[in-house]
C-alpha cells in the first residue's frame, strides 16, 4: 500500500526503527533468557570462586576495553536514528509547496476550519486530491491537538499560539481527524473528517459555500 | 512498645523499620487502590462504546490511577525498601533525623488521603490527567473543588518528600560506619543516593508550578490562562520535574536490582564503577530531556532537535546498564528463586521500555505517537513493568529479613509467571495502537481497535487477579512460613549479617569496616538510647493540621485557622522535646569526605536550602517568562519613569493604562534593614560560640526586631498597593509581584517563628558555648532568606 505524504516519511522511518529495534531487542532478550538457563544452579555445581560472602565486600570486575566497544557500537547505531529522524522532521514540518491554507481551531469539543477566502465549516473539512494542504492550528480554549492519522501527522493546538503541519491527499475519500490531548469530557467525541475529492468538485463545492456565506 | 499490635507504637514510632512498614503497606494499599480503578477503565476500553463510565467519571478514573500510581505507589514502596535497608546497609544507627522520617510518612499518607477524598468532593476529583495541563486545569474549565484539594495533595507530598530527601541525603553522607568508604557502599544505597539528589531538584520545581497554579485557581491570577504564560509555561514546569521524576522512580528499581542480581548469580556485579558512573550520567542528562514531551508543541524546530539529540543519547548509559546487569550472569550458578524471577523480568521489560522510548525520542515519529496509545505501552513497560516487577522482586527478597519468616517458593513463581504473562498482555498489544488517542473513554466501533484492546482487557484481568496470590503467599507465610535465619540468600551486605528481623536497635556493637570486611568489634559501643525513647506523637499531629490548613484554605477559611493551631501547638511540643534532650543527636557515624567537618544538621541545612533555591529559581523562571512573553511590562528602566519609582505609586502609561511602580525608596530601606538582619543573627552565633548568653540573647531580639520591621514595612507597601488598586487580580506583573515577594514573607515569618524559638530556648538559658546548632542553623536559613531578597529586590524594584 502507497502511504500519502508526509506518511510515507513516517512509515519509512517506523520500519528502520522497528527492524533495529526488533533485532536488537531480540538478541539481548535472547542473551538474557539464554544466559539464564546456561548458568542457573544445578545439584552439585560449585559456587563461583568469588561468589559472594557474608560480611566481605565483592570484588569490582569489568573491562574498560568493553565499555569502548559496546558504547562505540551503540552510539554509531542511533547516530543513524537521529539522522534519520532529522531528515523525516524536515519532510514533515516542511510543506512541498505553498499549498492550501487552511485555519484551524479547537474548542471544547470540535474543530473548526477557515479557507483562505474566510468560508468557514466545523468538524468536516472538504480538500481536493492532490494538493498541498497546510493547516494553520490553534485553540481558542484549552489545549487540543490535531491530529490526522492516516497521514501520520499531528499539531498540538495551543490558545495563543499557531501550529503547522500539512498533508497531501493521493486519493479520495474520508479520513479522521482525531483530538490527541485530554481536553475535557468531549475528549473522545471531538472527532472530526476531511474528505478528499477532486479538484473539480472542491472548486464546486467552494463556490457554493462562498454563496452560502 | 514494640508489641506488634500496638496502636501507639504505629501511630508515634520514629524507628526507621517501622517506618519502613509503615511505608511498604500503606504504597500496597494505595497499588491495589489504583490497581483497581485501571481494571475498571479496561472493562470500560474492552470494546467500543462501553457505558460503564461517563466521561467526566472515566477522566476522574484515569486521573487518579496515574498520579497515584506514579507518586504515592512506586516512589514511596521503593522508600519502603529504603527506610528499612538503608541505615543497616550502611551501619547507622537510624535516620540521621528519625522525627523527620515520621514526619514524611504521615505527610505521605495524608496527602494520599487527601487525594482520595477528592473523588468524593461535589464535582468529583481532579480529571485533568495526571499531567494536569493547563489552561483545562484552571478554575475556568475545571471549576471543582476536588481539582484544588488534589493540587493540594500534591503539594503535601512535594513536602514529605522534601523532608525525605534532606533526611537520606545526610544519612547517607553522615551515619555510615566507620571505614564505609563511596566506593564501599552497598549498590541499593547508591539507587536512593541517586534517587534523593534527583528529587532534591525535581520536586521544588513542582511544588512551584503547583503553587502557581493554586494562586490561579484560589486567588485568581492568570499565569496559566493569560497567552503570556499559558499551556506552554505548565508544560515546561511540568517537565522539568515529570522527565526526571520517572527516572526518580526508575532509580531505586535499579538499585534493587543491582542487589539482587548478584545475589542469586553468586557472581560480584559487573562493571559496578561504570555503572554507577552510567547512572550518573543519566540522572543528569534527565534534567536535559524535559523537551521530549513537548515534541508536538510550537517549540523551534531547533530546540526539539536538541532535545531530541539529547533523549536518544540517554538510551547509551541504560544500555550500558542493562548489558552489564546481564553480564552480570555469565559464569554464575544462577538460583532461579522468586526474587530472582522478577529480577530477570524487570530486565525483561526495561529492554522493551527502553527500545520504545528511544521510538519516541524520535522528534518524526513521535509526531504520530504523542497523545496515543504507544506511549502508554512504553511508559507501563518502564514504570509498571520495570519498577513494578523491582519492587516485587524487592518484596520476595526482604520478606525473609523483615519478618523473619520465608515466604511460598511455589506460590512466589507462579506469581511470576502469571505476572508476566498477564502484564505483556496488557502492554504490548498497545504498541499497535498508536493510532488510538490516549485517556478517551471510548472508541468508535468503525476505529479497529476492538481486537487489542481485548487482548489488553483479559491481561489487566489476569495480572489483577494474580496480585491476590501475592496477598494469600504474604498473609499465610507471615503465619506458617519456615523460619528464615540470618541470611537465605548468602547476601554480603550488613543486613543479612544481624537477625531476622532486625532488633530495634538494629546491632549490637555499631560495626566497622576493616579492610575487605565488615566485623563487629567486640566491647564495641553497646550505649544504645532507650528504645522507649523514640516515640513522639508531633509528626502525626503537626500532619494533621496541616491537612486541616489545607482543606481549609480550599474549602473553608475557618479550618485552616484550627489547623494552624494544630500546627502550631505541635512545633511547640517538637521543640520541648528537644530542650528535655529527648531526641539529642546521636553519636554520629563516619562522615566520609567531603563531609567530614559539617555536622549533620547543618549539612540537612544545607540540602533543604538547596531544595528552596530550586523552589526560588522557579518562581522567578515563571516571572522571567510571562515578563518576555509580555508586550509591555512596568520598568524603572525607561527614564521617563524613574521619578515616579522613587516615589512608587500608579502611572499611567499611554496605550497600556494605569500601572504601579513599586517604591525604590521603600524597598532599598527594607533591603537595608534585612541584610542588618543577617548581620545581627551573625553576632548572635557569635557571642554564644564565646560563651556569650547576654549577647545571644540581645542580638537575637534584634534579628527578631529587624525582621518584624521587615514584614510591616512591607505590609505598608501593600496597603498602599492595595488601596490605588494594584491587587493581586490586575494583571501578570501584580500577579507575579505579589506571588513571588509573598512567598518570601511567608519564609521571613517562618524564620521569624524559628527565631522566637530560639530566643524562648536562650532565655531558659538552653544554648552553650558547647551546643548552638539550633541558632547555627536557624542563621544559615536566615542567611538564605535574605540573599533570595538580594535577587528579588533587584527583579521587582530595580529592572
Ligand atoms: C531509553 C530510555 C528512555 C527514553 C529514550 C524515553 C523517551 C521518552 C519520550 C521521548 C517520551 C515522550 C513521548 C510522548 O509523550 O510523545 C516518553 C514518555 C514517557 N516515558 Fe520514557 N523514555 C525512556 C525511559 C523511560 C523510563 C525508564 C521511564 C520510567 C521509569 C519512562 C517513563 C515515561 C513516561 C511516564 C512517559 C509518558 C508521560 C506522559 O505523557 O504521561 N521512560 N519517554
Ligand atoms: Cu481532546
Ligand atoms: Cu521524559
Amino acid at each position: 500500500m502507497a502511504y500519502p505524504p508526509p506518511a510515507d516519511q513516517w512509515w519509512g522511518l517506523f520500519y528502520y526503527f522497528s527492524t533495529l529495534g526488533a533485532i536488537i531487542g531480540g538478541i539481548v532478550i535472547a542473551f538474557l533468557v539464554l544466559a539464564a538457563i546456561k548458568y542457573r544452579y544445578k545439584p552439585g555445581k560449585p559456587e563461583p570462586e568469588d561468589a559472594p560472602k557474608p560480611g566481605t565486600f565483592p570484588k569490582d570486575r569489568g573491562h574498560l576495553k568493553y565499555l569502548f566497544v559496546l558504547s562505540f557500537v551503540t552510539l554509531s547505531i542511533i547516530s543513524t536514528l537521529v539522522v534519520g529522524s532529522f531528515s523525516a522532521f524536515h519532510v514533515l514540518t516542511t510543506p512541498p509547496d505553498k499549498g492550501l491554507d487552511i485555519e484551524v481551531t479547537g474548542f471544547q469539543w470540535a474543530w473548526g476550519f477557515k479557507y483562505p477566502n474566510g468560508v468557514q465549516t466545523v468538524s468536516n473539512l472538504v480538500i481536493p486530491v492532490n494538493q498541498t494542504i497546510v493547516f494553520h492550528v490553534t485553540s481558542s480554549d484549552v489545549k487540543h491537538k490535531f491530529g490526522v492519522p492516516y497521514f501520520k501527522t499531528s499539531i498540538d493546538a495551543i490558545p495563543g499560539q499557531v501550529g503547522e503541519i500539512w498533508i497531501k491527499a493521493t486519493s479520495t475519500g474520508d479520513y479522521d481527524i482525531l483530538c490527541y490531548e485530554l481536553c475535557g469530557v468531549g475528549h473522545a467525541g471531538m472527532i472530526g473528517k476531511i474528505t478528499a475529492v477532486s479538484q473539480s468538485q472542491f472548486n464546486q463545492w467552494l463556490e457554493n459555500a462562498t454563496k452560502q456565506k | 512498645m514494640s508489641e506488634t499490635f500496638s496502636l501507639r507504637r504505629w501511630l508515634t514510632t520514629t524507628n526507621h523499620k517501622d517506618v519502613g512498614i509503615l511505608y511498604l503497606v500503606t504504597s500496597f494499599y494505595f497499588m491495589f487502590f489504583a490497581g483497581f480503578l485501571a481494571m475498571n477503565f479496561r472493562v470500560q476500553l474492552f470494546s467500543p462504546n462501553q457505558s460503564l463510565f461517563t466521561a467526566s467519571a472515566y477522566n476522574q478514573v484515569v486521573t487518579t490511577h496515574g498520579l497515584m500510581m506514579i507518586l504515592w505507589v512506586l516512589s514511596p514502596m521503593g522508600f519502603a525498601f529504603a527506610n528499612y535497608i538503608v541505615p543497616i546497609q550502611i551501619g547507622a544507627k537510624d535516620m540521621a533525623f528519625p522525627r523527620l522520617n515520621a514526619l514524611s510518612y504521615w505527610f505521605y499518607l495524608f496527602s494520599g488521603l487527601l487525594l482520595v477524598s477528592s473523588f468524593f468532593l461535589p464535582g468529583g476529583g481532579a480529571d485533568v490527567g495526571w499531567t494536569a495541563y493547563a489552561p483545562l486545569s484552571t478554575t475556568k474549565y475545571t471549576p471543582q473543588v476536588g481539582m484544588t484539594v488534589a493540587a493540594m495533595a500534591l503539594i503535601m507530598l512535594v513536602a514529605s518528600i522534601t523532608v525525605s530527601t534532606v533526611n537520606f541525603i545526610t544519612t547517607i553522607a553522615r551515619e555510615r560506619a566507620r571505614g564505609m568508604t563511596w566506593s564501599k557502599m552497598p549498590l541499593f544505597t547508591w539507587g536512593i543516593l541517586y534517587t534523593v539528589i534527583m528529587m532534591l531538584f525535581a520536586f521544588p520545581p513542582l511544588g512551584a508550578g503547583l503553587l502557581i497554579l493554586l494562586s490561579d485557581r484560589i486567588l485568581g491570577t492568570m499565569f496559566f490562562t493569560s497567552n503570556a504564560g499559558g499551556a506552554l509555561l505548565w508544560e515546561n514546569f511540568f517537565w522539568f520535574f515529570g522527565h526526571p521524576e520517572v527516572y526518580i522512580l526508575l532509580a531505586p528499581a535499579l538499585g534493587i536490582l543491582f542487589e539482587i542480581i548478584p545475589a542469586f548469580s553468586r557472581r560480584p556485579i559487573y562493571g559496578r564503577k561504570f555503572i554507577l558512573g552510567a547512572f550518573a550520567l543519566a540522572s543528569i542528562i534527565s534534567f536535559l530531556v524535559w523537551g521530549h514531551h513537548m515534541f508536538a508543541t510550537t517549540e523551534t524546530a531547533l530546540v526539539k532537535k536538541i532535545f531530541s539529540a539529547t533523549s536518544v543519547a540517554i538510551s547509551l548509559p541504560f544500555e550500558i546498564v542493562t548489558i552489564y546487569l546481564i553480564a552480570t550472569l555469565l559464569r554464575g550458578s544462577i538460583r532461579l528463586s522468586t526474587p530472582m524471577l522478577f529480577g530477570l523480568g524487570a530486565i525483561y521489560m526495561f529492554i522493551i521500555g527502553g527500545i520504545t522510548g528511544v521510538f519516541n525520542a524520535s522528534i518524526a515519529l513521535d509526531y504520530q505517537f504523542r497523545g496515543s496509545y504507544w506511549v502508554v505501552g512504553h511508559f507501563h513497560f518502564v514504570m509498571g513493568g520495570t519498577v513494578i516487577f523491582a519492587l516485587l522482586g524487592a518484596l520476595y527478597y526482604w520478606f525473609p529479613k523483615m519478618t523473619g519468616r520465608m515466604y511460598n517458593e511455589k506460590l512466589g513463581k507462579i506469581h511470576f509467571f502469571i505476572s508476566a504473562i498477564g502484564f505483556t498482555m496488557i502492554y504490548f498489544p498497545m504498541f499497535f495502537l498508536f493510532d488510538m488517542p490516549r485517556r478517551i473513554f471510548t472508541y468508535p466501533a468503525t476505529a479497529g481497535w476492538d481486537f487489542m484492546n481485548h487482548i489488553a482487557t483479559i491481561g489487566g484481568f489476569i495480572f489483577g487477579s494474580i496480585q491476590l496470590l501475592l496477598l494469600a503467599n504474604i498473609l499465610l507465610s507471615l503465619r506458617r512460613g519456615p523460619p528464615a535465619g540470618f541470611n537465605p540468600w548468602g547476601g554480603w551486605t550488613l543486613e543479612w549479617l544481624i537477625p531476622s528481623p532486625p532488633p530495634a536497635q538494629d546491632f549490637e556493637v555499631s560495626p566497622k569496616i576493616e579492610r575487605e570486611e565488615i566485623v563487629f568489634p567486640k566491647g564495641g559501643s553497646t550505649e544504645w538510647e532507650d528504645v522507649e525513647e523514640s516515640y513522639t506523637p508531633w509528626p502525626l499531629t503537626i500532619t494533621i493540621g496541616t491537612t486541616l490548613g489545607l482543606l481549609g484554605v480550599a474549602m473553608f477559611l475557618p479550618l485552616a485557622i484550627l489547623g494552624l493551631a494544630v500546627v502550631l501547638a505541635s512545633l511547640v511540643g517538637w521543640f520541648r522535646d528537644d530542650f528535655r534532650g529527648k531526641f539529642a543527636a546521636k553519636a554520629e557515624g563516619m562522615g566520609m569526605w567531603p563531609f567530614e567537618k559539617i555536622s549533620h544538621e547543618k549539612l540537612g541545612m544545607w540540602v533543604f536550602i538547596t531544595a528552596e533555591m530550586m523552589l526560588f529559581s522557579m518562581v522567578v523562571s515563571g516571572y522571567i517568562y510571562v515578563r518576555s512573553n509580555s508586550a509591555v511590562w512596568p520598568s524603572p528602566l525607561l527614564v521617563t519613569n524613574i521619578l515616579a519609582h522613587l516615589q512608587g505609586g500608579i502611572i499611567n502609561v499611554p496605550g497600556v493604562g494605569e500601572i504601579a511602580i513599586h517604591n525604590i525608596v521603600l524597598g532599598t530601606v527594607n533591603t537595608l534593614v534585612l541584610v542588618t538582619s543577617s548581620l545581627t543573627m551573625a553576632l548572635a552565633l557569635n557571642a554564644i560560640k564565646n560563651g556569650n548568653v547576654r549577647g545571644l540573647k540581645i542580638w537575637l531580639l534584634a534579628t527578631l526586631a529587624l525582621g518584624v520591621t521587615f514584614m510591616v514595612i512591607k505590609g505598608y507597601e501593600w496597603a498602599g498597593l492595595y488601596s490605588e488598586g494594584f491587587t493581586i487580580t490586575s494583571g501578570l506583573p501584580a500577579a507575579s509581584y505579589y506571588l513571588t515577594v509573598g512567598l518570601h514573607g511567608a519564609h521571613v515569618i517562618a524564620g521569624l517563628i524559628a527565631i522566637a524559638f530560639l530566643i524562648t530556648k536562650a532565655y531558659k538559658n538552653g544554648f552553650t558555648k558547647e551546643s548552638y546548632t539550633g541558632i547555627e542553623n536557624t542563621g544559615l536559613y536566615w542567611h538564605m532568606v535574605d540573599v533570595i531578597w538580594l535577587f528579588l529586590f533587584p527583579l521587582f524594584y530595580l529592572l
